[in-house]
């Protein structure tokens, strides 16, 4: 018997009435649904394109996903300053924000980088036990972050140790990537600073 | 015009954030009925936290966690004390006969020593210590032991607030909390929450080890009183644990009342029961101290004495148990604030 003809059946008899509506089977076909609004535009399903949290699974994010504090900054309104104690690993969820930074100028801030949607800072927040914020992160427009902190680390490991691992696995990608970054620039500059020198050495003679 | 309206706005939430917080912890102090069984709920809350850990770990429903967890509560806390209450107000009765015993033995050995003054040194004593003793034992005696059934009595009227505060910290605490982290504003979010955490996971940590050091001391000391056939047993095991919460002072503390019970009866068993309280001292300060609690204060011995006194003169015995994990959470802070401000070269 077809499923049309088994609901007809009962709509004939009346019986279709009585039978409880089954909240959670609707819900998860409503959550699954490519065109529901809060697949397309929920957090969880940010945290799927984010590039360093590839190795979770989609319950994992959904889990980590309830550790997260969304938090909204108005244009030129700092997240946090280069050099204060730093608490918290931030992921851009919409919105740009600027990286700057003023050890080489002697305090006056000097943009080092522009992220946007999808990118993430502050990772070494959450390793370090006593993080200092080497650069200042400022919010170029209308920018919505979401935030997690050490302690919402130190509650995720205990409560889910797997999925904090995984997360720890990301930032470490996210350092090490970084790390390559600064090594690959360090041996640049030296170049440069090799070819510099070997000019003046040739103008001095 | 822009400018201002932000300003404006980020004032607003300043203002909302602080009004918020005054007025919650002006409501909890001023209801003191809900705040000491709310406190009492948010401690447990803060020590069974790593079971709490192992069960989401597990899987289980939250909601069937929570009645669990207060079966057991009900079960580990109120059962004793149910059982505890008539043997305790026996031992107390017994004590009201048992004081003026005491009072008359301190005075003839005061008269005794008097006497010996006079005969060697020919000096008479003028002054009467023993009534200014008396005065104070018989006030510090009433409060204490008289009242503590009363207390216990109290703590059953707990017993049902307190398990009912339990649930509700333990199904939605973690949501509540999210969303007083809301309101946070943004330039201080990071640091207030972190201060937030570091406080909970001091005093949870502090209050529990505090409790398990306690409860063994007590146990030793209640057991082999028992053993001993010494009197006022369970009162004694009982004060001992309760004094041992004081640093340093606190075992002494909780020998005096087994001494003078000893010197009162003449009791055979005073060497036993004092080599007792040596042994069950010995056991918090080798085994349990050093495991338990030293990891969890690091705190100058100085801070920790004056911390306790300040602590007992605010808020007495609550105030003593409190005051080191909040002295310990106040250095956090303070070395925090001052590495912020100070030992920073590159803040600007």
């Amino acid at each position: 018997m077809s499923y049309e003809s088994e609901i007809k059946d009962k709509t004939g008899k009346d019986s279709f009435r009585n039978d409880r509506l089954n909240i959670p089977v609707l819900k998860y076909f409503w959550q699954a649904s490519p065109l529901s609004g809060t697949r397309s535009k929920g957090v969880h399903n940010f945290l799927r394109k984010v590039s360093v949290l590839d190795n979770f699974t989609d319950y994992e994010l959904r889990r980590f996903s309830k550790f997260l504090h969304l938090r909204n900054f108005h244009p030129g309104e700092k997240v946090f300053l280069e050099g204060s104690g730093g608490f918290g690993f931030y992921l851009i969820y919409s919105g740009n924000v600027d990286i700057k930074s003023g050890v080489s100028t002697g305090g006056e801030d000097q943009l080092i980088t522009t992220l946007g949607e999808g990118e993430y800072f502050g990772e070494l927040a959450l390793l370090e036990e006593r993080s200092v914020r080497n650069a200042t992160a400022q919010a170029k427009n209308q920018v919505t972050l979401l935030a997690f902190f050490k302690p919402d680390l130190d509650e995720l490991t205990e409560r889910y140790p797997v999925v904090a691992s995984k997360l720890l696995r990301s930032v470490s990608l996210i350092v090490s990537r970084r790390f390559k970054a600064v090594a690959s620039e360090l041996k640049m500059l030296k170049e440069k600073l090799k070819v510099v020198e070997s000019g003046s050495k040739q103008e001095a003679k | 015009m822009d400018q201002s309206k932000k300003l404006n706005n980020r004032l607003l939430k300043n203002i909302f954030f602080f009004t918020i917080t005054a007025t919650m912890a002006v409501v909890l102090f001023a209801l003191p009925r809900i705040f000491i069984p709310f406190g009492i709920a948010y401690i447990l809350s803060l020590m069974v936290r790593p079971l709490v850990n192992v069960f989401y770990s597990s899987n289980i429903q939250k909601k069937t966690f929570a009645v669990l967890l207060t079966v057991l509560f009900i079960f580990a806390f109120i059962y004793p004390v149910v059982s505890g209450v008539s043997s305790i107000g026996e031992e107390a009765h017994k004590l009201e006969f048992y004081l003026p015993r005491a009072e008359s033995y301190l005075r003839q050995q005061y008269l005794e020593f008097k006497d010996m003054v006079f005969q060697r040194l020919n000096y008479e004593i003028k002054m009467n210590p023993v009534d200014e003793l008396v005065r104070i034992g018989q006030e510090y005696t009433q409060s204490l032991f008289v009242y503590l059934p009363k207390l216990l009595g109290s703590l059953l009227e707990w017993g049902l607030i307190i398990p009912l505060f339990l649930i509700f910290i333990l199904k939605d605490g973690r949501k509540l909390r999210f969303s007083y982290i809301k309101i946070i504003p943004n330039h201080m979010v990071e640091k207030t929450y972190y201060f937030f955490h570091q406080f909970n996971t001091k005093f949870g940590d502090y209050i529990f080890a505090k409790f398990v050091e306690a409860a063994i001391v007590g146990t030793v000391i209640t057991t082999g009183l028992l053993i001993i056939e010494f009197p006022f047993a369970l009162l004694l095991g009982l004060f001992a644990a309760i004094t041992n919460i004081l640093p340093y002072i606190g075992p002494l503390l909780g020998f005096v009342p087994a001494l003078i019970v000893g010197l009162v009866d003449q009791s055979p068993a005073l060497g036993q029961m004092t080599l007792l309280y040596l042994i069950a001292n010995i056991i918090d300060l080798a085994l349990v101290f050093p495991i338990l609690v030293s990891k969890i204060v690091n705190l100058h011995p100085l801070v920790v004495v004056v911390s306790v006194i300040l602590g007992s003169q605010v808020a007495g015995i609550v105030g003593m148990i409190v005051s080191i994990p909040l002295a310990a959470f106040l250095k956090l802070f303070f070395v925090e604030i001052y590495n912020e401000l100070y030992a920073n070269p590159t803040l600007k």
